[in-house]
């Protein structure tokens, strides 16, 4: 359902993806995974269409990002990294916005929300958004996207912001989309994230992408045998010196 | 204690002091931000005030002051100086209130300032002190009000000097009470609703002080309706229960009086009970908690519907869609439709170019969100464009046919109409490309638009103006000059102008293109 073709993302100089092939597939949540600044933003923006590739080709339900943009944007869903929205509008007004420019069927959408509103526990939706704190940006932004059930959805470090009861039924939820048919694109920092919520990974670091597959396949892919992933993510980012910086401090 | 509050004003001030990155100022500021603070609140207070002070003293004659009104014992310059000192004091207090309550928010740093071992009030002096430079004008003059009514009435250097003391206890009382209802409303008011007051309060009591101007100013009533009404208007701004008539009567050498320094000192013990435990964090109303109700209104261009909806929204937008039609109206009902005209679209022009700023700023604050939306670039920016051109444009046509009903049936009322929506256009189009070359603005809307942007803007505006419709309607008016001028003026110029417009805006249409194909990868 999502494919990309190396994908390759200059800024000036500096190369911030550097050719990355990857391939979800229907019911598969995909975690990517990688350090701050491995470039799992700017991977993310080029698959749904929000930052033009600078090589490569992106394809979405079938469809190519260059000829088909605005047909991919109106099937995704897309929670960004951080919540930012229209201060000046209160929740419900956003929602209505969201409902009206993505053109959904009205009385399913109206029921999803209202489900999702009692699982996430928003209530504050007629209360401006500039009143919000992170926390209940970030669940307007995830009722928002899941209220449309789009068949796939990208998330942006989706757990950062949210408490442990939301993180927890945001995850069921994504579960159950997957289950149904649906593909899930998500990126984390954080490795336990990934571990418990993710089908495959792949780890990201530096633009590349250096390795992936199911939990499975990525410690079999370690020369090591590492028995958990954490030390086989620092050991795949170049980052195991640990010991050496622990005991200098 | 009083330690704590410095060390906390050093920072607070080094904080501001580089937030203006002003390069004249630069190597100032970061070597005493303290001084360079006091500077920036002290000196408009002496540019403007001693100017001030000696045109307003030297226009008024001594000896015409002193007299008494022929109703009760009050004194011309009784009723002088307590009509302008209770307007001050009105404004201060409505625009002062709502902008502390905006500044306790809208501090970034609040929640660090709450972590630190100080006390509150230190804190909220600190918010005061941060925005006191905001109001220093009308400060300055409350001052010098009370400065001049003390060397009229005492006399001397002696006078002014008291006159300037009593002056500065009534201003912290004022400053007393505005943090007072500042720190009860506080209580109530979210950060967003505090800021559309702080916006509202301010442009409302520019309006109140426009209407007290005007009404005070003397009709077409007969001359014994004006004393009727004087009488009326100086009793009540005379009464005693205002603070400052306490004030003046102790400039005036009434003892008793000196009772109304009490509340002076009292007023911080107040504050500090109503404070003692506030947040100062700006949390949701908890009434709004209602379970939302799930009502759904379609719209089949949410984007225009919801641009209008930010823009109503905007503080600002309120005034300026009052301010110049306003001003065009005086203008014109005066029997001066032409400078009516010219002042709306100088006015509109710059608006216009500054809205689609705010709105395109709307879009670029939640940037890469709007690029999920699945609507083309264009698509974002057309409703952007159509609400000031239509917001003005509609508005000057109905100036304009109204005035042509009503008044003057010439046929260049309503060809101005034309001319005045493609000139408001143009400018939403400069407003455009000007904002776009550089999309990454400062949220603060003060600095939105750099002044050479503005004076590029001004300048455009201007020339447009006048080349169609100011030329035009001068050559028609000038009777005694040769034919050639008069084609030139009446015909060639509008005509003229009418294409640079035009291809103008094309042009602009192709930048703002191009500028939101490479917003594209931002
Ligand atoms: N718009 C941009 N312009 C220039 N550099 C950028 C831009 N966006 C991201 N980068 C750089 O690209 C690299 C990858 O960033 P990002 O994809 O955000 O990383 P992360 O994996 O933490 O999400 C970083 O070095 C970042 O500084
Ligand atoms: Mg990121």
């Amino acid at each position: 359902m999502i494919k990309a073709r190396k994908l390759r993302k200059r800024f000036g100089d500096l190369e911030a993806v550097k050719g990355i092939d990857l391939t979800v597939k229907p019911g598969e949540i995909y975690g990517f995974l990688g350090p701050n600044g491995a470039g799992k933003t700017t991977t993310i923006r080029m698959l749904t269409g929000s930052l033009k590739p600078t090589e490569g080709e992106v394809e979405v339900l079938g469809m190519n990002m260059r000829t088909h943009e605005i047909e991919i944007k109106r099937a995704i869903g897309v929670v960004p990294d951080e919540p930012k929205l229209y201060e000046n509008l209160r929740g419900r007004e956003y929602l209505e916005f969201i409902m009206n420019i993505y053109r959904v069927p009205r009385r399913e959408t109206l029921k999803r929300l209202q489900e999702l509103c009692e699982a996430f526990s928003v209530d504050y939706l007629n209360a401006f958004i500039g009143e919000y704190s992170h926390g209940m940006k970030q669940k307007l932004v995830v009722v928002s996207v899941l209220m449309r059930r789009p068949r796939v959805i990208f998330l942006d470090e989706p757990t950062v912001g949210l408490d442990a009861r939301s993180a927890k039924i945001l995850k069921l939820l994504l579960r159950k989309y997957a289950d149904e048919g649906g593909s899930i694109f998500m990126t984390t920092h954080v490795l336990e994230v990934a571990e418990r919520m993710c089908d495959r990974i792949g780890i990201i670091n530096k633009g590349i992408l250096i390795a992936e597959g199911t939990l499975e396949e990525l410690r079999k892919l370690s020369k090591e045998g590492h028995e958990n992933l954490e030390d086989l993510f620092l050991e795949l980012t170049g980052q195991g010196e640990f010991d050496e910086i622990i005991n200098a401090l | 204690m009083m330690r704590d509050f410095f060390v906390l004003l050093r920072y607070s001030t080094l904080n501001m002091a580089r937030s203006r990155s002003s390069r004249k100022f630069g190597k100032f500021s970061s070597s005493s931000p303290l001084l360079y603070a006091l500077t920036m609140t002290l000196l408009p207070m002496v540019a403007f005030g001693i100017p001030l002070y000696f045109i307003f003293s030297s226009t008024i004659n001594e000896e015409i002051l002193l007299q008494v009104l022929p109703y009760g014992s009050v004194r011309i310059v009784d009723l002088l100086v307590s009509s302008m000192i209770s307007t001050m004091t009105v404004l201060y207090l409505l625009s002062s209130t709502p902008m502390f309550v905006y500044n306790l928010f809208d501090s970034k740093d609040m929640e660090m300032l709450l972590t630190l071992p100080v006390r509150r009030l230190h804190i909220l002096l600190l918010k005061v002190l941060e925005s006191l430079s905001l109001s220093s004008i009308q400060l300055t003059m409350l001052i010098l009000i009370f400065a001049f009514y003390g060397n009229v009435v005492m006399g001397g250097t002696l006078g002014l000097l008291c006159g300037f003391a009593v002056g500065i206890a009534f201003w912290i009382l004022m400053l007393e009470i505005s943090i007072l209802l500042a720190a009860v409303l506080s209580r109530f008011m979210g950060r967003t609703i505090a800021r559309r007051v702080a916006f509202v309060a301010y442009f409302v009591s520019v309006m109140i002080w426009v209407l007290i101007i005007n009404t005070v100013k003397p009709s077409a009533d007969t001359g014994m309706d004006v004393l009727e009404k004087l009488k009326d208007y100086t009793r009540l701004l005379t009464s005693v229960f205002w603070p400052h008539e306490w004030f003046l009567k102790i400039l005036d050498g009434n003892a008793v009086f000196l009772a109304g320094l009490v509340p002076v000192f009292m007023m911080p013990i107040f504050i500090n009970r109503i404070i003692g435990n506030a947040d100062f964090l700006s949390r949701p109303s908890t009434k709004r908690r209602a379970k939302p109700s799930f009502e759904w209104r379609g719209s089949s261009f949410p984007l225009l519907k919801k641009d209008i909806m930010l823009w109503r929204r905007e503080p600002q937008a309120m005034y300026m869609l009052a301010y110049p039609f306003i001003m065009a109206a005086i203008f014109i009902f005066q029997g001066q439709p032409l400078s009516g005209t010219i002042i709306f679209v100088a006015i509109t022009g710059l608006y216009a170019a500054v809205t689609i700023g705010l709105l395109l700023r709307h879009e670029m604050l939640l940037w890469p969100l709007p690029r999920t939306y699945p609507v083309k670039m264009w698509e974002l920016v057309i409703p952007k464009i159509l609400i000031p051109t239509f917001g003005f444009g509609v508005g000057y046509a109905l100036l304009a046919i109204l005035y042509y009903v009503l008044k003057d049936r010439s046929a260049f009322t309503l060809v101005s109409i034309p001319l005045v929506l493609l000139i408001i256009f143009s400018c939403t189009l400069l407003g455009a490309r000007i904002f776009l070359k550089n999309p990454r603005r400062s949220k603060e809307l003060r600095r939105m638009l750099n002044p050479t942007e503005m004076l590029i803007i001004q300048a455009f505006v201007m020339s447009w103006a006048m080349g169609s419709v100011g030329l035009p309607t001068i050559f028609i008016k000038l009777g005694s000059v040769s034919e050639l001028w008069k084609v030139l003026g009446v015909y060639v110029s509008p005509a003229g102008t009418v294409i640079w417009m035009i291809f103008y805006s094309i042009n602009a249409i192709k930048r703002i293109g191009t500028a939101l194909y490479r917003m594209e990868n931002f």
